[in-house]
């Protein structure tokens, strides 16, 4: 067994930070890689050693292999982490690092490859006995044979990306006339996010839960299903909102499911931490992909099972055997949610980058924060909006429940739009509160819509404050900076609005 | 005294505001029903954070200014109104007044993909203008009304900053 020693962690972001904590714990070195505008990252603050890359756009940075294989080299790394995204799922990265001597945490580029084709993977899932989303079986380049395809499956339909995943290329559509048009834009989509244009076509179930479970695997051929996650709280096909266990499933289902899980882990011939999804609807499950990567939200399955499955996937890239790196057979304990903090509109759910002027960050019992942002830090527009993910545990569904309230009440961050109103309008709402939801439960119940308006004397405290902020800015001597916590190249607005009144 | 004007949704709120002491400010709160009522305030501030005391009763506002406009949270809820002095007001509708044309304004940052319309066409509300990527989503902005377009200030592949004015639309000659 070859112990790992330095890993280079090729990512960004909160999951940078995750996955330096885990090789920290480990008593193993960590090599960040940045692009220009993550300098300042937690990241490379926290790693042992961290190197440049290239300019923000992904294409030169985070994705440009040739410059993180050097980096590598250069620090002589023996393995590299992806993380989710970006270069996670790409085989030929994967093949290019086990051609530089480098151990790839992951499965191996033939799984990735294999998986990574949606329309293979559903062809092997059919072939060992797991139901899939009825749809076509294979890619659709000519539009006039996309649109013959989708007459034959029926509307509404969905448009998916053969190479996709998290949501990119994905479209609904709801009758013929918008197909055509629908399926150009995901197809362009899906061309600037990995590469290939290539789309498929699913049947599109009008009320599913989405279920997905953990999965991880030795290379010794032994195999562990560590639970379900249900992330039906989505928007524009992006997990908001996840929890375990399920409230769809009991125990004969898990099993079940659990099960047909653990037969594609094992007919991709899986290694290490995997995940594998499926639509859930009226009691029936059907698979839908598998990421064969680490999860966003694997946060969710560590607080309910006790195990960290950044440390696993690592240990197990070793070459360790499941029953050491797993001791206890894996059992649910308790409940877990987590919220995805996002630099979003909470209504329209567009993008809000920007910089971050204060935040403070909920703590005390049980409560877990995933992040990489500070007061100051920039939100760069280049990635992924996500700031962080927190999340809870508590022995009773109700218990979490009532602890992430909590903590969102605690969650403070000013200086841009972020979707903590609508995390809060959710955990208030009754339907989630009674477990009843499915992936339209955004769009069908509006919850931010049914929020209480501030009450007169709170509106008027607000209204005081904001009016008291500008009459000190204009008429008392300027507070000393260090009250201000903003980055030095950024005036705050206050430097901004005084400037503003003088001209 | 000096006068600061709210105007939140449809409601428009006058202040009157003069400092009595440290972190002590008297208040004349002028209603949108023509009443006044006097308050004395306590304030202390910390970064963003807004601790008010009024007759004992605290508040924490968390507040940030876009311009004239502010975001308040107040226990989580952004809350959003303009906030300004009288005076600054006075001077912004002078220079308002002799304009009309529209911008039509990106509130994200990210990049041109395609310009779905040209100068001189006639649009209708909600048609789309503009298809910009930001964080690998395509996203169409539409027009806010109808009108003609009156000029194109992007171009494809160009890399926008949050509040750029994409494009102007003038009124429709109907």
């Amino acid at each position: 067994m070859d112990r790992i020693e330095k890993v280079l962690v090729a990512n960004r972001g909160e999951i940078a930070v995750r996955i330096i904590r885990a090789l920290r714990e480990l008593g193993r070195a960590a090599v960040a890689v940045y692009s220009t505008c993550d300098r300042g990252s937690e990241a490379v603050a926290l790693a042992d050693e961290a190197y440049c890359i290239g300019p923000p756009e992904p294409a030169k940075s985070y994705l440009n292999q040739p410059a993180i294989l050097e980096v590598a080299r250069r620090s002589g790394a023996d393995a590299v982490h992806p993380g989710y995204g970006f270069l996670s799922e790409n085989a030929s990265f994967a093949t290019a690092c086990r051609e530089a001597g480098l151990r790839f945490i992951g499965p191996d580029p033939e799984t990735i490859d294999l998986m990574g084709n949606k329309l293979n993977a559903r062809t092997l899932a059919t072939a060992h006995g797991v139901p899939v989303v009825p749809g076509s079986d294979h890619p659709l380049d000519d539009p006039n044979e996309a649109l013959a395809e989708a007459r034959r499956i029926g509307f509404p339909i969905m448009i998916k990306a053969a190479a996709g995943g998290g949501g990119k290329g994905m479209r609904r559509v709801d009758c013929l006339a918008d197909f055509s048009e629908a399926c150009t834009r995901a197809s362009s989509e899906a061309r600037t996010a990995f590469g290939d244009g290539s789309v498929y076509l699913e049947r599109f179930f009008p009320t599913p839960r989405h279920i997905e479970f953990q999965i991880v695997a030795d290379h010794h051929g032994s195999f562990l299903h560590l639970f379900e996650r249900e992330c039906s709280i989505q928007r524009r096909h992006q997990k908001v909102i996840e929890e375990t266990p399920s409230c769809a499933l009991d125990p004969e289902l898990r099993e079940r499911m659990g099960e047909a899980a653990l037969r594609i882990a094992k007919a991709s011939n899986y290694k290490g931490v995997g995940t594998v999804e499926f639509l859930f609807e009226r009691g029936d499950f059907h698979f839908l992909e598998m990421n064969t990567r680490l999860q966003v939200e694997h946060p969710i399955t560590e607080l309910t099972t006790g195990y960290d499955l950044v440390k696993a996937q690592i240990l197990l890239c070793e070459g360790r055997r499941l029953e050491e790196v797993f001791p206890d057979p894996p059992r649910q304990y308790g409940h877990a949610l987590e919220c995805r903090i996002y630099a979003e509109d909470p209504r329209t759910y567009l993008p809000c980058p920007g910089r971050i002027r204060c935040l403070r960050v909920p703590d005390g019992p049980f409560v877990r924060n995933d992040s990489y942002a500070s007061s100051g830090t920039e939100v760069p527009r280049h990635y992924d909006p996500l700031i962080s993910k927190l999340a809870v545990w508590g022995r009773t569904r109700a218990e979490a429940i009532g602890r992430m309230q909590r903590a969102l009440g605690e969650y403070v961050l000013t200086g841009i739009s972020t979707n903590l109103p609508l995390h809060r309008a959710v955990l208030a709402h009754e339907a989630f509160k009674g477990g009843d939801y499915d992936t339209n439960f955004l769009a069908r119940y509006q919850p931010l819509d049914h929020q209480p308006v501030p009450s007169g004397d709170a509106r008027e405290a607000a209204h005081l404050a904001a009016a008291l902020a500008v009459f000190r800015q204009d008429h008392a001597a300027p507070p000393p900076m260090t009250s201000v916590p903003t980055g030095n190249s950024h005036p705050g607005w206050k430097g901004y609005g005084f400037y503003e009144r003088l001209r | 005294m000096i006068r600061y004007v709210l105007e939140d949704g449809a409601t428009e709120v006058g202040l009157d505001l003069e400092a009595c002491g440290p972190d002590q400010y008297r208040v004349l709160i002028h209603g949108p029903d023509g009443t006044t009522r006097s308050r004395e305030v306590s304030l202390t501030v910390a970064g963003d954070r807004y601790s008010l005391l009024l007759d004992g009763v605290s508040y924490l506002v968390d507040l940030w200014f876009r311009d004239d406009t502010v975001t308040c949270l107040l226990d989580g809820a952004p809350l959003e109104f303009v906030c300004q002095s009288e005076i600054r007001r006075q001077r912004r509708s002078l220079k308002a007044a002799d304009k009309d044309e529209t911008d039509v304004v990106t509130r994200m940052p990210g990049r041109v993909i395609e310009l779905l319309v040209h100068p001189g066409e006639r649009v209708e509300r909600d048609q789309g203008l503009v298809v910009l990527e930001a964080m690998k989503m395509e996203n169409k902005i539409v027009a806010p009304r109808p009108g003609v377009v009156a000029e194109v200030c992007v171009s494809p592949g160009a890399d926008v900053d949050a509040g750029a004015c994409l494009l102007r639309l003038a009124p429709s000659e109907s």
